[in-house]
């Protein structure tokens, strides 16, 4: 059998760009801060697949005759109000924040390039249906949707991720179609058409790969958002529930020991802090060297 | 002008609709019993059961519930709590002022922080006022509030005990709790600001500013200011908006009553109506917020409304 569309000379792929290539311009543009913080973060992801390589304590590990001792060659970290490590609690707090901020962001980003993606793609009625629900959703500032679900679900910190991805899929679905408006009427997108494609084929094969730098972009920029909106609602109680390590639950009984014992809520603090501050620097970066249209500031 | 206005106006009511739908919706979204979910461990009869059930409208068909909850919104019946009995409109009226009070101090100190460091920053680009500025932004935009205002509350209060550590009473009490939650806005700001002014500076209307020889003070605020004010004001309201939200964090770390305290404990003691009245409440301000935004836009910019 002849394959039409294969065989001809006329190709309707979209020029690939070497991934080398981007990671060239990153290192020719990359700042000292932004070249910092990845080698930062890089060690948190680190320490996060791999937590015992930063300690020897077990995070849960009560040991009565070390409460609450300051910062010292066995506990770097020093020790909280039960003895434990805390270190150890803020190496495995890296796999419990860092992970779940995973799921949120798979599931915005797998909703919100869907929906995006589609309702560009078709516009029309369909289009302006769904925007409109995507409005109503966005009535709903930060943690709002959040609160919602957990109040349904109870607390912990599954439900507490579901509700974080769900919550930001709106606004990333609003980008996305953005994206997908400027290139569904690009040569090779109607190229595609004459030879046959089908709409999923052109979605699937054209549209996405050519929007995949906007929405990488709002991928790292949420993740920061999912694991700040995560430490905040174990910080309220709501999110990971004791005696697991996760970050923001540390803070929270933190404040109960900070006019004695700084290191409590000070060390766990500055790790999550710092964490933030690298992951935005490196965004703001990416989203500059990928695509300064989509600078909002 | 007019036709604009009418037209938000509008669109925004839809959407203050779909609100309503969608939080009365909510309880019905979740897998399972809700008034067994709400319940949750403790111990109830099937009588009470049965009594719950009734009081938050389950024992009648959905869409005969959907109705009649935005029926009921609409009036301003936003059901009563289930432990005290009493109205969530009540809870809500005792709440509001504080949290307003506090969003509206963070903004102001936001405001007044965030906008001469961004316009210093763009005139004064590439120097150490400009890196300081833009560090001191993206430091402020990512630092978890909570954690900002626990080391606030060390430094200031248990160090060096200028303000008292917990949130409620007098303007003293406000200040630490206000510059925790207006640190985000502030840097955002900034941000905004310093690059519409950036762009504004290489416009040719600067240029002959310039040239016609005014000093460089009226330059910058009667002609690059004005036109780079937009993109802010925008920002400025919308962050109100977020504020409001952000505000459940700040009140629970410095024990200041308000909507955080009440939805937060609302959570904690499963007291379904009061969460949805207050998440009622901040989403219906949101969408003020960003109406009031848009009108306030379309009037100093008023090549908007003829687009």
């Amino acid at each position: 059998m002849d394959r039409p569309a294969d065989s001809l000379p006329l190709s309707a792929r979209p020029p690939r760009r070497r991934r080398s290539a981007v990671v060239a311009r990153w290192a020719r543009r990359a700042s000292v801060p932004s070249a910092a913080s990845v080698f930062f973060l890089a060690v948190v992801v680190l320490i996060a697949v791999a937590p015992r390589i930063a300690t020897g304590y077990d995070p849960t590990q009560i040991d009565p005759d070390a409460i609450l001792s300051a910062p010292s060659v066995r506990h770097p970290f020093g020790t909280d109000e039960f003895g434990r490590d805390i270190l150890a609690r803020v190496a495995f707090g890296a796999r419990t924040s860092l992970g779940y901020a995973v799921l949120a962001t798979a599931i915005s980003v797998t909703l919100g390039t869907v929906v995006g993606v589609t309702t560009g793609f078709y516009g029309g009625r369909f289009d302006n249906l769904v925007m409109r629900g995507v409005d109503v959703l966005m009535a709903f500032p930060g943690i709002l949707l959040a609160l919602i679900v957990i109040t349904l679900l109870g607390p912990g910190l599954t439900n507490a991720m579901i509700a974080v991805g769900l919550g930001q899929a709106p606004g990333f679905s609003r980008v996305v179609r953005g994206a997908t408006l400027d290139v569904k009427n690009v040569q090779y997108v109607e190229a595609a058409r004459a030879i046959g494609a089908t709409s999923h084929g052109v979605m699937w094969r054209h549209i996405v790969p050519n929007t995949r730098h906007v929405i990488f972009v709002l991928a790292t920029l949420g993740y920061g958002t999912a694991i700040l909106l995560g430490a905040s609602l174990s910080f309220l109680g709501l999110g990971a529930q004791p005696p697991a390590a996760e970050w923001g639950s540390m803070l929270e009984t933190a404040r109960n020991y900070l006019q004695s014992n700084w290191w409590v809520g000070v060390l766990p603090g500055v790790v999550l802090g710092a964490t933030l501050l690298c992951i935005n620097i490196v965004g703001d970066q990416l989203r500059d060297i990928l695509d300064p249209s989509l600078r909002v500031d | 002008m007019a036709s604009y206005i009418a037209y938000r106006v509008g669109y925004s009511a839809l959407v203050a609709l779909g609100v309503l739908v969608l939080v009365s919706l909510m309880i019905h979204l979740v897998p399972g019993d809700p008034a067994e979910l709400m319940v949750g461990d403790a111990p109830v009869s099937a009588a009470q059961m049965q009594a719950i059930r009734h009081s938050l409208g389950l024992d009648r068909p959905l869409l005969v519930q959907l109705a009649r909850d935005a029926a009921r919104f609409v009036r301003g019946d936003l059901g009563r709590s289930l432990r005290s009995g009493r109205p969530v409109s009540d809870y809500l009226r005792r709440a509001l002022p504080s949290t307003l009070v506090l969003a509206a101090a963070a903004m102001a100190f936001g405001v007044l922080l965030g906008a001469p460091a961004g316009v210093l920053a763009a005139v004064y680009r590439g120097s150490w006022l400009d890196s300081v500025t833009t560090g001191f932004a993206v430091v402020g935009i990512s630092l978890p509030s909570f954690w900002t205002g626990i080391l606030f509350i060390v430094l200031f209060s248990v160090r060096l005990g200028w303000f008292p550590a917990s949130g409620q009473g007098g303007w003293r009490a406000l200040v630490l709790p206000a510059v925790t939650l207006g640190w985000f806005p502030a840097g955002a700001i900034a941000r905004l600001l310093r690059s519409a002014m950036l762009e504004v500076l290489r416009k040719d209307y600067v240029g002959v500013a310039r040239a016609k020889g005014l000093r460089e003070p009226a330059v910058i605020v009667r002609h690059a200011l004005r036109n780079a004010l937009l993109p802010t004001v925008t920002l400025a309201m919308v962050q109100f908006g977020a504020l409001l939200s952000g505000a459940i964090i700040v009140e629970t770390v410095f024990g200041r009553d308000g909507l955080g305290r009440l939805v937060v404990d609302g959570i904690l003691q499963r007291d379904f109506p009061i969460v949805q009245g207050v998440v009622l409440l901040i989403a219906l301000m949101y969408t003020l917020a960003n109406l009031s935004s848009d009108l306030l836009c379309a009037w100093i910019d008023p090549r908007i409304h003829y687009r």
